[in-house]
């Protein structure tokens, strides 16, 4: 190997040159990052064609040169490192501009995220347990199956009673096929029972779940759903009732709505009302829905009998008591414009999609 | 409404009204039907017909109207003979025989070529009724005579109330219950007690009560001399507005009573019967009578029976007459009888017997007792009436005396209960002298005397509700109970939360039925203790008999409603009850158990083009999420249900207890239930998953983890399980996770009976960067233990 032997400055400037010249035109060929520094390298890395020229002629270079030299050299470095980030930028903003030409067809639809849907039942439920945990009532359970106890003897319809025919009954049978002491329920009442015999008063219940009735035409389903209240207390009047099923009936549907009780009979309650509401679809105005009265019948009410406090052992006289219920289908039907109760128990998976839970504003 | 008015003396009250304050004060009203709109007809007489010359269904009848005599075409096949009356309304009469009840005005026609004025009525034609049967025809001896104006002389238009009446109120199932309301809600002055006075009473009835219990009293009157023949026009179209079918004058006049008294009483010929002699008992085992529908009935020692001097049964008590001893054409001596029997006796053999009749719907909810001999007379003396009858002998027997109920009403509890704090006592007493009851104001209290004929009021609460619904609901101020806080529940948070879970995974809720058919539970093959179900006694159909023991059924078969209709995907879960006949609690009540299932039937959702069919995986998945939500993570194991896939299913494990299944329904099944692709189920037992703490948080890890993943070839049948408990027993204090990533089976790359496998392996410490060194260590470890314990061999 032979020392290079010294070049002048000038013939050292023309190299660079050359050289530069020779790596612009290379950068200018490159199109990526990648392809971008492999050309630095060529050119100013540590075994670069520019780096070992200045490297060479520093060596050969007798001493007095070797600043000149070094200062040539790196000047030509700072050149091309500029040149380096300049070409840099321009690949990322080129990127950045193939990158905002790109389009797609928004219009199309999305990728699927299938999301279920609560059945319209349990929507209205939750609402109703919702607005009644604000004034304090609990959530209370029971068995579907039931004694002939809870679901009548204890609620005022003895055996033979003619109120029981206003409840066709399905009964469970016993090992021979006949009717045994067991009921479908045919009411949510009876857990007002279980509440009571397991507690004492002040008692404050809704209780929701399904019942059953021996019935079946284009109205009436052998299984539906209901919500029962119940609150026991001392001092609680038919005003109080009145105050709770009006509050319930706003927070419900609105502010303008208001309440009818009409007197009927209940075997467990006394006095006992029939509940009207203003008709939903005409705001009490009159209309087909509710053949021009203006109100529409969503369930029953009454202060509790004292014969009910008797069976589960609370004083009668010094405590009273209010209970109410609703068929939570029926209340359903009106929200939704559901019109055939069948709907609710065939799972049409077309029927299922079509409801959502009310947002409160 | 026209019978109505009368009691009330003529006080002027429509139909609207009435309803109005007979709905405020608790009866409700159902209906309220126009009667009888019609104008133009007069009563004329038959005064002679002949065929018509062109059909031969139709007549040409000459009618007289009391001053001349017309020909009138009728197309009625009952033309009565010369003599008889009929209606004949004349051109220019209105008659509501348009579409819908319209009114129509008659004009003179020519019926198959012979002009005709007018035409003879049927029942239909003037709104009386349905019947088209024939013409009405009146009786020769009818106060209506020739030219009359029929709706002046018969009291039309009129109109019908339909009330739906509580059985707490049997009181007003007569109209003179109904006045009484009417007058207590302000219409009109209470009605008057009207009596009728009979006098000449020679003869005997002997009664005799063997069951005290069941029959407190039995009033019987005979009569002699009875003409047995068709009602009075007025009162066959009365009866008939009611529902009633006219029969003859004597059972007529029974009904007529019951209608008007809501006491039902029953007419015997006395010349069937050996002497006038009654004997109520019950029957005995083996007894029959043959009712007047013409059925032997078989008879209960439950069910009361009236008895004739010879102690042979003649009636069932409060249900139904016997054949052999109805009044007929011939009868010319009747007993009448008027009773008191018990409700629930009625209530029973009227039910077993499927005999429920007009009758028994008022002896079920109670007669009063005290009022047997008012209805008597009025039945007897309407006999003396239009029957021309006249009565020998009266007997009233009364077994067991039916006091009036004295009772006290505090009028502070009334303000209590009501709501109504400033309601004085004054005109508390006001209100429950409207209703015909006895009062007495004491001091701050009121004593009430409650006839018999209200037996619904027997507490003071029942005082308090007849004020409140006589003042109004609508008078009590709202108020609201004082504030209580409420305690949380839990199981049905449980609930819904999984409902909540389950949609978010993209399942729609579905509610079924809890019963189901037997077929479709033994179908599945359950393990005790879902093997056996809870049946119904009286099922709507033999489909819904039994109680279901898994939720299954019914959402497979909303399954394959929903595939039958085009829906070809399908993701349905119910959260329900089960019901174990074979755990018996408490009151041999089954054991009831909150369950959640789901099925999935279709394909997995995919972008512009359909998807890969679900498959076991899918389900897992959800399945999982399910638990990682309700804060449990589902161990699974194969296992072997009947009613799934033998080789795609498992059981769902938390710790040591199966709390659910899942898996590929058995195709059988699938068939059975008519689903032809595949279906994927799972079922778990919500009331079987254990409490759950709260989760706390786990901290954030602070330094880098490590992955290494292994490749390898193991047995086929190592289960991911299998493997997974071989690396958890190492027990490597770094592993903090691993996790399968390829499971390849392909033939062509793997050998015989063996699988590829990739998993994955996180290695982190909490207080330290990892250093290669030790991550090694460990996994050579591990590596070594899967070559060991899992017989593994790494790629």
């Amino acid at each position: 190997m032979t020392a290079p032997s010294s070049v002048s400055l000038e013939q050292l400037k023309l190299k660079l040159d050359a050289l530069v010249a020779e790596f612009r035109a290379a950068m200018a060929l490159a199109r990526d990052e990648q392809a971008v520094r492999k050309v630095y390298a060529d050119f100013g890395g540590a075994q670069g064609s520019i780096r070992v020229t200045q490297k060479d002629a520093l060596k050969a270079a007798p001493g007095p040169d070797k600043r000149a030299i070094g200062e040539l050299g790196n000047a030509y470095l700072k050149e091309i490192d500029g040149a380096l980030e300049q070409r840099l930028a321009a690949i990322v903003a080129e990127q950045r501009g193939r990158d905002l030409a790109r389009t797609v067809d928004v219009t199309l639809p999305g990728r699927a995220r299938r999301r279920g849907h609560l059945h319209p039942v349990t929507i209205v439920r939750r609402e109703l347990e919702e607005i009644f945990a604000q004034l304090g009532f609990v959530v209370a359970e029971g068995p579907e199956v039931e004694t002939d106890f809870h679901n009548f003897e204890a609620l005022a319809m003895p055996k033979e009673h003619p109120a029981r025919d206003m409840q066709d009954t399905f009964y469970i049978a016993d090992s021979d096929g006949k009717p045994s002491d067991l009921v479908l329920r045919t009411h949510t009442s009876p857990v007002q029972i279980r509440t009571m015999l397991q507690g004492k008063p002040p008692v404050r219940i809704v209780a929701p779940g399904a019942v059953f009735r021996k019935d079946d035409d284009p109205t009436h389903s052998p299984m539906f759903h209901q919500i029962e209240g119940l609150c026991v207390d001392e001092g609680l009047s038919f005003g109080d009732l009145k105050g709770v099923l009006l509050h319930f009936v706003r927070r419900l549907l609105g502010d303008d709505m208001g309440i009818r009780l009409r007197p009927s009979f209940f075997p467990f309650t006394e006095p006992s009302a029939e509940l009207d509401i203003s008709c939903v679809f005409c705001r009490g105005k009159g209309c087909r829905t509710c053949k021009q009265t203006g109100f529409v019948e969503i369930g029953g009410a009454g202060m509790v009998d004292p014969e009910v406090f008797r069976h589960v052992g609370y004083d009668s006289e010094k405590y009273t008591g209010f209970a109410f219920g609703f068929g939570l289908e029926r209340m359903a039907m009106m929200r939704f414009g559901i019109d055939d109760i069948k709907h609710f128990y065939e799972a049409d998976e077309r029927f299922a999609v079509q409801f959502e839970p009310k947002v409160w504003s | 409404m026209r019978w109505i008015r009368a009691l009330l003396d003529g006080a002027a009250v429509d139909g609207a009204k009435a309803a109005d304050v007979l709905t405020r004060a608790g009866l409700e009203v159902e209906g309220i039907q126009k009667l009888g709109a019609f104008t133009g007809v007069v009563v004329a007489e038959v005064r002679g017909k002949k065929p018509h010359p062109d059909a031969n269904k139709l007549t040409l009848v000459d009618v007289w109207d009391g001053k001349t005599t017309t020909q009138v075409v009728c197309g009625a096949p009952n033309v009565p003979e010369v003599g008889h009356k009929v209606l004949w309304a004349r051109p220019g009469a209105q008659l509501p025989m348009g579409e819908g009840g319209a009114m129509v005005t008659l004009a003179a026609k020519a019926v198959r070529g012979i002009e005709s004025p007018g035409m003879l009525c049927a029942e239909d034609e003037l709104g009386l009724g349905a019947s088209h049967a024939g013409i009405i025809t009146i009786a020769p001896g009818d106060a209506l005579q020739p030219g009359d104006d029929a709706a002046e002389k018969l009291g039309f238009p009129d109109e019908i109330l339909e009330l739906a009446v509580g059985p707490n109120r049997p009181d007003c199932l007569g109209h003179v219950g109904v006045a009484r309301e009417l007058a207590a809600g302000g219409v009109a002055p209470a009605p008057r007690p009207r009596s009728v006075g009979i006098d000449a009473m020679d003869g005997v009835v002997t009664i005799e009560i063997a069951e005290p219990a069941r029959c407190s009293r039995y009033h019987a009157t005979v009569l002699q001399g009875v003409h047995v023949g068709a009602s009075p026009l007025d009162v066959q179209l009365r009866l008939a507005a009611l529902g009633v079918r006219a029969i003859s004058n004597v059972v007529d006049a029974t009904n007529w009573v019951m209608l008007l008294h809501g006491q039902p009483t029953h007419a015997f010929d006395l010349d069937t019967l050996p002497g006038a002699k009654i004997r109520v008992r019950c029957a005995k085992a083996g007894e029959k009578l043959e009712t007047l529908d013409g059925v032997v009935r078989d008879l209960l020692p439950t069910d009361l029976l009236i008895c004739d001097g010879a102690d042979r049964a003649i009636a069932l008590a409060g249900v139904m007459g016997g054949k052999a001893t109805e009044v007929t054409s011939k009868t010319t001596r009747v007993l009448l009888e008027c009773a008191a029997f018990d409700p629930a006796t009625v209530r029973a053999t009227a039910k077993r017997l499927g005999l429920q009749s007009e009758a028994s719907h008022r002896f079920e909810r109670g007669v009063d007792p005290n009022g047997v001999a008012v209805v008597a007379r009025t039945a007897a003396a309407w006999l003396m009436g239009h029957a021309g009858a006249n009565v020998v002998a009266v007997h009233d027997h009364v077994e067991r005396e039916t006091t009036d109920k004295p009772l006290v009403l505090r009028a502070a509890r009334t303000r209590t209960v009501t709501g109504l704090g400033d309601l004085s006592i004054e005109r508390q007493a006001a209100r429950l002298h409207a209703l015909g009851l006895g009062v007495e104001m004491r001091g701050e209290e009121i004593d009430v005397t409650v006839p018999t004929f209200r037996p619904d009021l027997t507490r003071e609460i029942d005082l308090i509700e007849e004020i409140l619904r006589l003042e109004g609901y609508d008078k009590v101020p709202t108020t609201v109970p004082p504030l209580r806080a409420a305690p949380p529940e839990l199981k049905h948070r449980l609930a819904d939360r999984t409902r909540d879970l389950l949609n978010a995974l993209g399942l729609d809720e579905a509610i079924t039925y809890a019963f189901v058919a037997p077929r479709e539970l033994s179908v599945f093959g359950l393990s005790p203790p879902h093997h056996l179900a809870m049946r119904i006694a009286n099922p709507l159909r033999e489909e819904q008999s039994a109680l279901r023991t898994t939720l299954l059924p019914g959402i497979l078969r909303a399954t394959a409603r929903n595939l039958a209709h085009g829906v070809a995907d399908v993701r349905l879960f119910e959260v329900g009850h089960v019901f174990l006949a074979a755990n018996l609690g408490k009151d041999g009540l089954p054991e009831e158990r909150r369950h959640v299932a789901g099925v999935l039937v279709g394909r997995r959702d995919a972008w512009l083009k359909s998807g890969e069919p679900l498959d076991y995986f899918d389900l897992r998945g959800i399945v999982d999420e399910l638990g990682r939500g309700l804060g449990h993570a589902f161990g699974v194991e194969a296992s072997s249900a009947g009613w799934l896939h033998p080789g795609v299913q498992g059981a769902l494990r938390i710790d040591d207890r199966v709390v659910g299944h899942l898996g590929e329904l058995h195709p059988e099944l699938a068939t059975t239930f008519g689903i032809d692709p595949r279906v994927l189920v799972f079922e778990i037992d919500l009331a079987a998953l254990p409490k759950v703490a709260q989760a706390a948080l786990q901290p954030i890890p602070r330094y880098p983890a490590v992955e290494r993943d292994v490749s390898f070839l193991v047995e086929a049948r190592k289960s991911a399980a299998e493997i997974g408990k071989v690396i958890a027993a190492q027990a490597e204090p770094l592993l903090v996770g691993w996790a399968p990533r390829e499971d390849y089976r392909d033939a062509a790359h793997v050998p015989d009976g063996q699988k590829s496998m990739l998993w994955s392996f996180t290695y982190r410490a909490a207080d330290r960067t990892l250093m290669d060194a030790e991550v090694n260590a460990a996994h050579g470890r591990l590596l070594a233990a899967l070559v060991k314990d899992a017989g593994a061999s790494p790629r």
